[in-house]
């Protein structure tokens, strides 16, 4: 389970988390949703340890986040960040080499599956096929925790949906969470369990999907119109 | 359980040289070239003397090339948004920064060394051996052999040390949105004035050592205790540095 404790992150005279409570449960795929700058990339970047807290504080399965927190996660984040220079190959076998968990033959199906080569040269590629190649690199591990930061930012339809495709395709309930942020939620709504919109920082609104739905009589769409349609309104 | 440590240097390691590659293949080609050429000036109508001079010439441009890409091995990182990928991975500062250490001290090895031999087989080719000792005042060839030995240690560690006051200058002007660069050249050289100053002290105490020695000589005991000081400062800049990747660098 991931806590966040009264977090509040502040990047000069912006506040990107404002006392931010929230926990994230085990098992299950979790989105994160809001607006740009609502402070979504920022929360996965502090479960990850890429950014620290100024007050509060953030606990994975009890721990703080640190090097050994980070052996369980698979972070894949919205920019490429992959070296342009590497084949596919090359730069499965760097990932490989810092995780236990990298499934190899999980790597060649999915190779398949995302319609990739390993010889393919990452700067070479187009967008949507990096894009797919990160996601490659991150699903071939069996990861406890899987981050995913805006999977599906400007990339066409059809890759979209082998995107989802490949996120939900070995996805072990109960065992793994996956946490993704978006604010593209039509394409995502169908794989999620739990949302929380997030808001200036905060959590505007966050519950079950399913009863989030019946609750409010509409789809996540129209909730989240809802919930960011007067910045001022309290929920 | 995890992966060893080694293991993830190892790869980091090979990481690090495979993405220099042009840059070593542009070096090596420039010492083959610059050596080769005042060789052909050397034999059709320079004199021979220069040699030496050209040589140092070469290879003091190998070390400057060496230290500016000790800087841009860490900029390249957040410039190319690879940091995201170093900086989610199972690994603490340490093994990081020991990586790229290895990564340019292979390169000073290999161009250093390459430069440097070239240098010392061009000026015994043109010059001989005997007015190369004469020419630089040494009493055989022997002493001249291990005063050499002496100054290519204390280069080698005197390196070592740059590079890791280079590492924790640009660490340091990571953590700047703006004037990064600008910041990073301020503690460098700040940093260096500090160290020395240090020196200046330190040495002071040493200071009776050295005047037994002839002109050219080093003692032994002062030698010890330059190297001795270069390595201490050398790990403070290496924990230093890495305790700021690990405690305060943020993306």
């Amino acid at each position: 389970m991931i806590e966040f404790k009264n977090v509040t992150k502040t990047f000069g005279k912006t506040t990107a988390l404002d006392h931010i409570c929230l926990s994230i449960p085990k098992g299950k795929i979790i989105g994160i949703l809001g607006p740009n700058g609502s402070g979504k990339s920022t929360l996965l970047k502090m479960v990850v340890g890429l950014n620290k807290a100024n007050s509060g504080s953030l606990s994975i399965d009890g721990k703080n986040p640190s090097q050994e927190t980070r052996n369980s996660i698979s972070y894949l984040p919205e920019i490429d960040y992959l070296y342009s220079w590497m084949t596919i190959q090359q730069a499965a076998d760097f990932v490989k080499s810092f995780y236990r968990d990298w499934d190899e033959a999980k790597y060649k199906e999915l190779l398949s599956f995302l319609e990739l080569k390993p010889s393919m040269v990452i700067k070479k590629i187009s967008k949507g096929m990096r894009a797919k190649a990160k996601l490659l690199l991150s699903f071939s591990r069996n990861a406890d925790l899987i981050l995913l930061d805006e999977p599906l930012s400007g990339i066409d339809i059809l890759t979209r949906d082998r995107i989802i495709e490949t996120i939900i395709k070995d996805y072990r309930a109960g065992d793994q969470t996956i946490l993704i942020t978006t604010h593209e939620i039509r394409e995502i709504e169908g794989i999620l369990d739990e949302v929380f919109f997030i808001r200036n920082g905060k959590v505007a609104l966050n519950g079950d999907v399913e009863t989030l739905r019946e609750e409010h009589g509409a789809s996540l769409i129209e909730i989240m119109k809802e919930v960011y349609s007067n910045e001022n309104s309290q929920w | 359980m995890k992966i060893a440590n080694g293991s993830m240097l190892s790869t980091l390691y090979k990481k690090d040289i495979m993405s220099m590659k042009l840059e070593n293949i542009i070096m090596l080609v420039g010492i083959l070239l610059g050596h080769l050429y005042f060789a052909y000036k050397a034999s059709t109508g320079w004199h021979p003397g220069t040699i030496p001079f050209t040589s140092s010439t070469i290879f003091s441009i190998v070390l400057f090339v060496i230290l500016l890409g000790t800087f841009s091995s860490i900029r390249r990182e957040w410039n190319n948004n690879t940091i995201y990928l170093i900086m989610s991975l199972p690994v603490g500062g340490k093994t990081i920064f020991l990586s790229k250490l290895l990564t340019i001290l292979t390169q000073l090895v290999v161009f250093g060394g390459l430069s440097v031999l070239l240098g010392i087989l061009s000026s015994l080719h043109f010059l001989g051996s005997d007015l190369l000792v004469e020419g630089l005042g040494f009493i055989s060839k022997y002493q001249l052999i291990q005063e050499l030995l002496k100054f290519v240690t204390l280069l080698f560690i005197g390196v070592i040390q740059i590079i890791f006051v280079a590492f924790f200058s640009s660490i340091v002007g990571s953590l700047f949105k703006r004037f990064s660069g600008f910041i990073t050249f301020a503690i460098f050289v700040i940093s260096n004035v500090i160290i020395g100053r240090i020196y200046t002290e330190m040495l002071k105490l040493f200071m009776h050592l050295h005047i037994e020695s002839t002109r050219q000589s080093i003692s032994s005991e002062f030698f010890l205790a330059q190297v001795g000081l270069m390595l201490v400062i050398s790990i403070i800049f290496f924990f230093l540095t890495s305790a700021v990747y690990d405690k305060k660098v943020e993306l």
